[in-house]
């Protein structure tokens, strides 16, 4: 199992065809990621995480270049249902309760009712909003909405978590809190994740390794191993370690913000 | 504060139309009393009130009779637009195609075509409701590819999801449509009531608002055939209240002041 990659990408570039001509959004990135690892990707903002992310679940396809999930290429992982994407917005469908919003990816596997019910019950019992699943997402607030959304992403127990900026609206209070939660969360998961922000904090404080990525054409400019104690509690961003990681992670990121884009 | 909207809610919403229909009423029950016309020339409201109470059983059949075939009529071309738009609305191409023909067909008065449905389908509720589902197919066709070529996040959900094409139509795009679909039903069940009534009017069974009004106004019964336009105007308020609380029932998962 530790053999195993996660995640993989080999001299991956992304080019987009716009009205003024073509745009050099992601440049010959290459990144390995274990089995098991929780690394996050941060940059200024239209770097190119985002597309790195979307290639990874087959959203967007590259220019040139590998990528793998679970040992699989990309397109082959999103087949088999390998990963989860968790999006920046939590895309509930408005019209579903929340029980039938984290069995939708059961349903479309073709899963018994009864079955796929009983699962998204314990997903929702494991995020804490049990007592919500008729509950329509309107009626939850952004932060219960979005845990909604990553109980979706567990129920199909994807070796891979892709999550897109998910706490990136939320208030600092109640992005603290989701974080502990994704902690917590992980330590009886054991999923790989790649997770995108713009918070150096949030980033220190999930994460295994920080990939920092430079301003556009995106490349990754700094790999760095996040050395802190487990578990991980509100006491870890007191750690002398997690200060030292913020400076070092803020002064590439200043770097990387100074450089003129392309 | 709830109460401050109420009354904005009356003095902008139901206010203005109901002060412009009792103008109207005023004027026109002014007009038949100081001009001193007679009854066979234009009745006055009141008169033509008492007449729609007075046949009202009556009436009541032959509206019951007319809301059915306007009521197949628009089941049927719901159907049709609800399964060609779902059939081509990924394919820019075809869908194209059929919108340019929804487009001009809405524009044509499709009701002036009813004596070659009466061709193909005789006098009666069959070529009526074949002329309705001609004349509403467009309208619907129009509002429901706009529903079912609308994109959001949720596309890419259903893509990492690796949704197939079914469980993509029935968990995402037909529900995410409804509001449009609802849009096109307000747009259509009115016309629908139009249509079958100008089409009976020309040819259909006895036994129909459209018919009744033909028959009454070639006998110079005025105030009665004035009864029955009471009573047409009355089913198609009716079957647009009716379109309305089907919308707010399929709407009910959106916030109540969204």
């Amino acid at each position: 199992m530790s053999n195993q990659l996660g995640l993989e990408a080999t001299g991956v570039s992304k080019i987009f065809d716009t009205p003024t001509g073509t745009l050099l959004a992601v440049d010959n990135v290459s990144l390995k990621v274990p089995a098991g690892e929780f690394v996050s990707v941060i940059g200024p903002s239209g770097c190119g995480k985002s597309t790195l992310l979307r290639m990874f679940a087959d959203l967007d396809g590259a220019t040139s270049g590998n990528l793998s999930v679970a040992d699989l290429p990309s397109n082959e992982a999103r087949l088999q249902r390998k990963y989860a994407f968790v999006f920046q917005a939590p895309t509930l469908l408005p019209w579903k309760s929340v029980l039938k919003n984290v069995a939708l990816p059961l349903k479309i596997m073709g899963t018994g009712k009864e079955e796929r019910e009983k699962v998204a019950r314990e997903m929702i019992n494991l995020v804490g909003l049990e007592g919500f699943e008729n509950r329509l997402p309107w009626q939850l607030s952004g932060g219960m909405q979005q845990r909604v959304s990553i109980a979706r992403a567990l129920t199909v127990r994807p070796p891979v978590l892709l999550m897109d900026e998910p706490f990136g609206a939320l208030d600092e209070i109640t992005r603290d809190k989701m974080n502990q939660e994704l902690v917590n969360l992980r330590a009886t998961q054991h999923q790989t994740v790649m997770f995108i922000t713009h918070s150096i904090a949030e980033a220190v404080f999930l994460s295994d390794r920080v990939v920092v990525m430079s301003a556009r054409p995106g490349r990754i400019i700094a790999d760095i191993k996040i050395d802190l104690p487990e578990p991980r509690t509100a006491e870890s961003r007191l750690h002398p370690n997690f200060s030292a990681h913020v400076t070092a992670i803020r002064g590439f990121l200043v770097d990387a913000y100074n450089a003129p884009q392309k | 504060m709830k109460k401050e909207t109420k009354v904005v809610f009356w003095f902008t919403r139901l206010a203005p139309p109901i002060l412009a229909f009792s103008i109207f009423i005023g004027v026109w029950e002014s007009y038949v009393y100081f001009k001193d016309l007679s009854v066979i020339l234009l009745p006055s409201p009141h008169k033509v009130v008492g007449e729609f109470f007075s046949n009202f059983w009556q009436l009541n059949k032959f509206a019951k009779n007319t809301f059915f075939q306007a009521t197949v009529g628009l089941v049927v071309a719901t159907l049709l637009s609800v399964i060609l738009a779902g059939a081509t609305y990924s394919s820019r191409k075809i869908s194209g195609m059929l919108e340019n023909y929804s487009a001009l067909a809405k524009a044509l008065p499709t009701v002036a075509i009813y004596p070659i449905c009466t061709v193909f389908f005789g006098i009666g509720t069959k070529a009526i409701v074949a002329i309705v589902t001609i004349g509403i197919f467009p309208i619907m066709f129009l509002y429901v590819l706009r529903g079912f070529a609308g994109v959001s996040e949720h596309d890419a959900l259903m893509e990492s999801l690796s949704a197939g094409r079914m469980h993509r139509f029935v968990d995402l795009v037909l529900p995410r449509s409804v509001s449009y679909l609802m849009a096109g039903l307000r747009a259509s069940a009115p016309t629908a009531i139009i249509i079958t009534i100008v089409a009976e009017y020309f040819g259909g069974e006895v036994t129909t608002l459209g018919a009744f009004i033909r028959r009454e106004s070639s006998n110079l019964h005025t105030l009665r055939m004035w009864g029955a336009i009471l009573a047409a105007c009355v089913l198609g308020l009716s079957v647009f209240a009716g379109v309305s609380l089907m919308d707010r029932y399929f709407s009910k998962w959106r916030p109540a002041n969204d």
